[in-house]
């Protein structure tokens, strides 16, 4: 009881701890924010200069804090909106998509009986597992042959035909009750009614988990677009920041918050949704 | 259960502000991506570009210039006359035969007669010169006569007394010879001795005599000799009655010319039609030695007369075509460039003249200080790379263009503009022709640009 009691007592003090350690990269990013570019430079330098020597200190407080940057970046780097619309028109492409090919998808192997349903199943969770790289090759070589290289289309379809999403909510669908399914048919329904009345609203935490983790995904896409956008024009945020130089590291800090803004609404939107998903991607097949 | 349904409702209303927080976050994203293209538009210079393309280099040179006359003609006067009346002034338009100014009748009178009493005093010092020289020659004359006459007459008289004193010698020495050749001499006592001492001194005073007489006729000729050459004078050069006759021509010229004036009552006619340039005399005053009048002969035409700068110079040569523009869009052509000579008070200038004739059109409507604007058409070879004038830079000495380069940039392809040296061979005012080999074919460059360019800035093409 004695053990219980002081391990109530530690544990919000451990937990607070543990916060502040996770939460420091976003303190560091604030706080750079707000720095002026000498007092940047100054503590990055040895992070630039290939001469310094010693390692990056920081202050917690800047000395002279300013806006600068942040107008410098929202009214004077058109480039950046170029990005940020970019990744937006990536993402709601690709999470449209999930919501136009993954939801049918996974409600056919939820519910539907056919023959290798099994196998393909199987396959898809194959599918699930391989990291981009395996599939690099060969997805560069479809697209090329369809010339979606260097065009949008080239990331979202391949993004929106991902096995991940479909796993996701075949979870959620298979919660739907048979019998639920069997008296809408009794009454009547057809497939399709009981797809978009019964389906969707029952499985709509699902489909909800799946945008939130698709978006937190695809918000910060590196290696697909680096592989398959050759213009710099069709390039997302999230590689906006290797654009950025040593002359201009206050930017650096504001691109990155203004790029966290968006990921944080729609975490905090979709937050017990998000737990559901990544339980059901849990639970064991 | 009460707990999940608490959970269930803050969620709820936490997904609502996360989802209206995202909604005005985009919002405010989208405001914020039209204004910083709003000024990155205005900081992004508007330019025109153009190609480079093969045309000739065709100068044209203007200059303002005047109309001089082509030919004029002085009046001159005999000087230091009085004049009465001045009848025309600088720019008079005369013909010939009109009166251009009046001289003094009585002033004229004076200095006739002046001028002939000066020739009757120059007449008479010559008369009195000739008549001088002749009696000096008679006194002359008479003098050397003289002398020759006392020359002669001492001839005689010195031959006379020379011939007296040699008889005498000769008869002392026969004495003395006789007497020794006597023999008494031998046996001879003291007084016979002292006989022939005495008989020999005789002798020797005689020859004493004799010489004396000698000696003395010479000198006497001698001074008679120099008496005759004292007679003849060695005469002086004297031209003096040359120079006066000399000076008798030039005022009988001066005479006649005054006569001549007198003859026309002391008027001045002008000697051509035209227009009086100068007039260096006035009422009341002399004539001077020089010039009174100026007449521009108009019928021998018009010369015209531009500055030409140093880099008109080099395009204009002796026999181009020139088009002379007057005013009220009327024009002179068929002319062509007789003279090129450094100005007078710049040296970096040249007057390029041109010669109007009476036959040029307008001709009448031409006047001495009119004004024309010079034309000078001037056709080069053909240039493959000429570009227009206002896409030459220069920095350093160097000239350069400022060309268009196209590269993929975030905000999609992207125009910059980067400095590219040229080579200036010939330009006009609107356009320059540059070495070859320079700028690729196609190749944009900036002619005109909405702000100051440097290399790198990015720019927007405001048409082609």
């Amino acid at each position: 009881m004695n053990y219980a009691k002081i391990l109530n007592k530690i544990m919000p003090v451990l937990l607070a701890l543990l916060c502040l350690v996770f939460c420091y990269p976003i303190l560091f990013l604030l706080t750079g924010s707000l720095m002026g570019t000498d007092e940047l430079q100054d503590y990055l330098l040895p992070v630039y200069a290939e001469t310094a020597k010693g390692y990056v200190t920081w202050r917690m407080f800047p000395l002279y804090p300013t806006l600068k940057h942040y107008v410098e970046l929202l009214l004077d780097t058109p480039e950046f909106f170029v990005m940020f619309w970019n990744s937006v028109k990536l993402v709601g492409g690709i999470l449209t998509g999930h919501v136009l090919i993954g939801v049918p998808a996974a409600w056919g192997f939820a519910k539907y009986h056919f023959p290798l349903k099994r196998l393909l199943f199987i396959i898809y969770i194959i599918l699930m597992m391989m990291p981009f790289q395996v599939t690099m090759l060969s997805s560069y070589l479809v697209l090329n042959r369809f010339s979606l290289i260097n065009t949008h289309g080239g990331i979202i379809l391949p993004a929106v035909f991902s096995t991940f999403p479909v796993y996701i909510m075949y979870r959620f669908f298979c919660q739907v009750p048979d019998a639920m399914m069997e008296s809408a048919q009794i009454d009547g329904a057809g497939p399709l009614q009981i797809f978009f009345h019964i389906g969707i609203p029952m499985g709509s935490g699902g489909i909800i988990s799946v945008i939130v983790l698709g978006f937190l995904e695809y918000w910060n896409l590196i290696e697909q677009p680096l592989t398959f956008l050759k213009s710099k024009d069709l390039w997302p945020l999230s590689l906006y920041l290797p654009e950025i130089t040593s002359a201009n590291a206050g930017i650096a800090f504001v691109s990155s918050v203004v790029a966290l803004i968006p990921a944080i609404f729609v975490f905090l939107s979709g937050q017990d949704y998000l737990e559901q998903g990544i339980v059901a991607s849990a639970i064991k097949e | 259960m009460e707990y999940l349904t608490e959970r269930k409702l803050s969620m709820g209303t936490l997904r609502e502000k996360a989802l209206k927080g995202l909604a005005a976050f985009l919002v405010l994203m989208i405001v914020l991506t039209m204004l910083s293209r709003a000024a990155d538009s205005l900081t992004v210079a508007l330019v025109t570009t153009a190609a480079a393309q093969k045309r000739t280099i065709d100068h044209t040179i203007k200059a303002d210039g005047i109309f001089s006359q082509n030919k004029e003609e002085a009046v001159t006067v005999v000087e230091n006359i009085l004049i009465r009346s001045v009848n025309v002034s600088k720019g008079s338009l005369v013909a010939a035969g009109d009166v251009l100014m009046e001289l003094h009748p009585d002033d004229l009178q004076e200095q006739i007669q002046i001028i002939k009493n000066d020739i009757k005093e120059l007449e008479l010092n010559i008369l009195a010169k000739k008549e001088n020289a002749a009696i000096a020659d008679i006194e002359e004359e008479k003098n050397l006569t003289r002398a020759k006459e006392e020359y002669d007459r001492a001839v005689s008289s010195g031959n006379t007394a020379v011939g007296k004193a040699y008889n005498a010698m000769t008869k002392a020495w026969k004495d003395w010879q006789d007497y020794k050749n006597s023999g008494s001499t031998v046996s001879a006592g003291d007084s016979q001795k002292e006989q022939e001492e005495a008989l020999e001194r005789t002798y020797e005073d005689k020859k004493t005599a004799y010489e004396s007489a000698v000696e003395s006729m010479n000198e006497t000729l001698y001074a008679k000799e120099n008496a005759i050459e004292d007679a003849v004078k060695v005469k002086e050069a004297d031209y003096s009655n040359e120079i006066a006759r000399m000076n008798m021509e030039e005022m009988q010229r001066k005479l006649s010319k005054l006569q001549a004036l007198w003859e026309a009552e002391g008027k001045i006619y002008a000697p051509i039609s035209g227009i009086v340039t100068e007039v260096r005399v006035s009422t009341g005053d002399l004539t001077p030695a020089t010039k009174s009048f100026l007449v521009a002969d108009l019928d021998g035409g018009y010369q015209f007369t531009a500055q030409l700068g140093e880099s008109q110079k080099k395009y204009v040569s002796v026999g181009d075509e020139v088009i002379l523009n007057l005013s009220g869009k009327k024009y002179i052509g068929g002319l062509t460039v007789e003279a090129l000579t450094p100005n007078t008070e710049d040296a970096n200038k040249t007057d390029v003249i041109v010669s109007v004739d009476n036959t040029a059109d307008y001709f009448d409507e031409l006047y001495i200080g009119g004004t024309a604007e010079l034309v000078i058409e001037n056709k080069s070879e053909a240039y493959a790379t000429t570009v227009p004038l206002t896409a030459i830079h220069e920095e350093n000495g160097s000239k350069y263009l400022l060309v268009v380069t196209e590269s993929a940039a975030i905000l999609g392809t992207q125009l910059s503009v980067e400095k590219m040296e040229v080579v200036v061979l010939d330009k006009n005012l609107t356009y320059a022709a540059l070495s070859e080999g320079v700028l690729a074919s196609g190749q944009k460059f900036v002619t005109d640009s909405s702000k100051d360019l440097e290399a790198g800035d990015r720019v927007r093409l405001a048409k082609e």
